[in-house]
């Protein structure tokens, strides 16, 4: 046998420069969204300079278990009443032509456009003990005491899961636009159409759902306005607490790491499970079932489904808001007095979520060109900064970045871009490398015979290609950049402000009116740029087959 | 003594048939009959159409005009069109459209008539139809199949449903010869087996020659003829024979080898 012997080489020249590039870019992930967790994931283990589980004696305590063991029921409640409002809409959406349905294909986004703390106001007011229903009840003499007690376990719950249910709809509307037509309807000779999505449509676009499912639990599970603002005592609230009001910084992050281990189980569980799944799904160009037109009671219950979702979810919580804000007056003043906390979100939104897009893009692609166990990690590491709180996210990034060398950052704006991005990051990569799947690879590796540069081959074939879902990718990002609370909260630099967090500040001092006000000039806002996104796609690169629908 | 002559019985007719996407017209005025267990080439260029004809007769897109009768039975007009599940046929689509979560064995059980075979008659069932097309890796998933078996996989799922009326979208068109033959000739002896009526869209003279009965001719959404599959031959030969001497007369000088024509 002969032995092939390599040329010499120098230990870089192994590299690629493409290798070099990718290495680089998970390099800055790693600082920037990574780091920050592991840090307080080190500091957890540490007391008095050296190793130590003191931090963790909280686990023996019954108080402590009983939080726990509450966050994640109400959690658990809450995705699963967004993923039974989420899916059949997805599904009424994507399948069936009924009255109203281009109407109803954007407004049922809107419970994402308002931050879930804003829907607590918005519910609050409607069924709190003083609500609007309670004393419609009471002066008409239907009821002395309160019927509805809009409050505790009961209230988080339906709350994060009426805020939380449109990103179901739209990852599992993903999944379905993904199915070539002719499976559904080779299966239509033999069976009934609830058997075909039963049997076929379902199990297809199941990987989508538990995705959206385990980021709808993540969400709900480190969602820290709604309970605080609610008066609920769950593990976030129990962190935030910990850190602000005992600086108690490595108590704090051991504190999260029990929900990390159950976010990171769950995780790998779905990644084990959906790698069985790994389905051929359709690519640029091929066919979608086209929808059905609906007659009948079928008509009725879909309307019905579609207007009482839509009603709960968005028109009443939005009704409730403008009721609350009473007068023109309210968004006057609302609009003059923050004007300075639009300008910083604003641009620190849309910076961010520019940021995110483009990361998320470039990281996605080295993702999806790497193989076996060097793709495993890198998605692992990708996914690892979603499954800490915002809190902790936060107080690791005070860590990391308030020092002597970093200070101008830290206490400049920048420090708000590097949180959001840091904080949003992994849930982008996801979304990306969803809508990446969906693009043809021939498509790429054609353009690569030509003399063409890869930062040619990204302009003028892939980015056109996935506009869409950088485009979504873009929409998400920015819209959750507004609502951010949990990171904002500890990294505000001085002197700064947002508007999400006045929101939450004014929500102690009281005022409705010119919260109500504010939460929907913030709603109008993120309802415009999205209206306005999801043409600028389209306009910039074209009509292609991906835009189809 | 006046002859008795047998007139085969129509399985599927159609009747002035129409239909439009927008303002581009894909089926025009298309009206023939299959006469029972008997099988039928379309053949046509691309985008004329043979698909979408496929595909009303199938029960996946109504027609704007005409009608379609299977078996006897009104099954769709402008108004009216009963679901594919009611009319006892089955289509094998050109990506196959198999169910990539699906082993070949729930393929077929889940394409056996619903309530018709339990237990071991089920069982019973599933390993004939896998006999009868040669599969063996009955619990393999598609992906793990070769391209020969997928095509068997499509062909035993459509026939689980016991159907009457096949329909096939030139499901051989991404195959070498070789195999092409070999399923077509399994094609050949099943449907004839099962006296089953197929509709067989193609732009493959070898399939038309090799399958079918009746040959009908589209171009731009309608029907412009109809012949045996004899005068289909005699049309073919006469093409190469006409293009061999244009390519001689520019001076290509390339004689086609009649092996390669189509011959």
């Amino acid at each position: 046998m002969t032995s092939s012997r390599l040329p010499d080489m120098t230990w870089y020249s192994r590299f690629s420069r493409s290798g070099v590039v990718s290495l680089l870019y998970l390099a800055l992930f790693f600082l920037v969204a990574v780091s920050p967790v592991l840090l307080m994931s080190g500091n957890s283990f540490r007391a008095d300079g050296s190793w130590s589980t003191s931090h963790y004696t909280f686990l023996t305590q019954s108080r402590w278990l009983a939080l726990f063991f509450r966050s994640v029921m109400l959690s658990l409640s809450a995705t699963l009443i967004a993923g039974l409002i989420g899916v059949p809409l997805a599904f009424f959406l994507a399948r069936f032509t009924f009255p109203g349905k281009r109407l109803a294909s954007f407004l049922y986004l809107a419970p994402l456009f308002i931050p879930p703390h804003i829907h607590t106001l918005a519910w609050l007011y409607l069924y709190g003990d003083k609500g609007v229903v309670n004393s419609l009840l009471m002066s008409a003499g239907v009821a002395v005491l309160p019927v509805f007690t809009f409050s505790g376990n009961t209230g988080v719950a339906l709350i994060l899961a009426f805020s939380y249910f449109p990103l179901i709809t739209l990852l599992t509307l993903v999944g379905l636009a993904g199915i070539d037509r002719n499976l559904e309807e080779s299966a239509g000779f033999v069976r009934t159409p609830w058997t075909i999505v039963r049997v076929i449509t379902l199990p297809l676009v199941s990987p989508y759902i538990f995705s959206a499912l385990l980021i709808v639990f993540i969400f709900s599970f480190f969602n820290y306005g709604v309970p605080a603002l609610l008066r609920v005592p769950t593990c976030p609230v129990e962190i935030f607490s910990r850190f602000s009001a005992f600086y108690d910084e490595a108590g704090a992050a051991a504190m999260s790491m029990p929900a990390v281990v159950i976010v990171v189980c769950a995780f790998l569980g779905l990644r084990i499970w959906s790698k069985k799944k790994q389905f051929t799904m359709q690519l640029a160009g091929s066919r979608t079932t086209r929808p059905t037109p609906v007659t009948g009671l079928s008509k009725i219950f879909l309307t019905g489904f579609i207007t009482l979702m839509l009603a709960a979810g968005v028109v009443l919580p939005v009704a409730s808001l403008f009721l609350q804000a009473g007068s023109l007056a309210s968004f006057i003043m609302a609009a003059r007095g923050s004007l300075r906390e639009f300008r910083t979100t604003l641009l620190v939104s849309a910076g961010s979520a520019s940021c995110i897009t483009l990361f998320a893009f470039c990281l996605g692609r080295i993702i999806d060109n790497l193989s076996g166990t060097r793709q495993a990690v890198a998605e692992f590491l990708t996914f690892l900064p979603f499954a800490f709180p915002a809190t902790t996210l936060g107080i690791g990034l005070i860590y990391l970045w308030n020092s002597r060398m970093t200070g101008f950052l830290y206490t400049s704006t920048a420090m708000l871009l590097l949180a959001m991005t840091a904080r949003f990051l992994p849930l982008a990569i996801h979304i990306i490398r969803s809508s990446l799947k969906q693009v043809h690879p021939g498509l790429l590796e054609a353009a690569s015979f030509g003399r063409t540069s890869r930062l040619q081959r990204w302009l003028f074939i892939d980015f056109p290609l996935a506009r869409r879902g950088l485009a979504a990718c873009w929409i998400l990002a920015f819209v959750f950049c507004t609502g951010e609370l949990g990171t904002t909260l500890l990294v505000i630099p001085p002197g700064s402000g947002t508007v999400s967090l006045k929101i939450y500040n004014l929500l102690h001092y009281g005022a409705g009116p010119l919260v109500a006000a504010l939460a929907l000039l913030l709603l109008g806002i993120n309802f415009t740029v999205f209206l306005g996104l999801a043409k600028i796609p389209l306009e910039i690169f074209g009509r292609g087959p991906l835009c189809r629908n | 003594m006046q002859k008795l002559r047998i007139i085969p019985y129509p399985v599927i007719r159609v009747k002035n048939l129409g239909m439009s996407y927008g303002d581009v017209t894909a089926v025009n005025d298309v009206s023939f009959d299959i006469p029972i267990g008997s099988t039928a080439a379309l053949v046509g260029p691309s985008g004329c159409g043979k698909t979408t004809l496929l595909r009303l007769i199938a029960g996946l897109e109504q027609p704007d005009r005409g009608e379609i009768w299977l078996d006897d039975r009104l099954v769709a007009g402008p108004k009216y069109s009963i679901p594919p599940s009611s009319r006892r046929l089955n289509m094998i689509f050109q990506d196959l459209a198999l169910w990539p979560h699906m082993t070949v064995r729930r393929h077929i059980a889940f394409c056996l008539p619903p309530g018709k075979y339990r237990g071991q008659a089920k069982n019973r069932q599933i390993a004939l139809l896998t006999r009868l097309v040669r599969l063996d890796s009955i619990e393999s998933y598609p992906h793990q199949l070769s391209g020969g078996e997928q095509q068997r996989l499509a062909i035993a799922r459509a026939l689980a449903s016991e159907p009457r009326i096949l329909l096939f979208d030139e499901p051989l068109s991404s195959l070498d010869r070789a195999l092409k033959l070999e399923l077509l000739a399994e094609i050949k002896k099943l449907t004839g087996k099962l006296a089953m009526t197929c509709l067989y869209v193609t732009h493959q003279p070898d399939e038309v020659m090799f399958l079918a009965d009746t040959v009908f001719r589209m171009d731009a959404g309608s029907l412009q003829a109809s012949c045996t599959v004899e005068e289909f031959a005699r049309q073919e030969s006469k093409k190469w024979a006409e293009t061999d001497s244009l390519l001689r007369a520019q001076g290509a000088g390339r004689k086609i080898p009649m092996a390669a024509n189509g011959r």
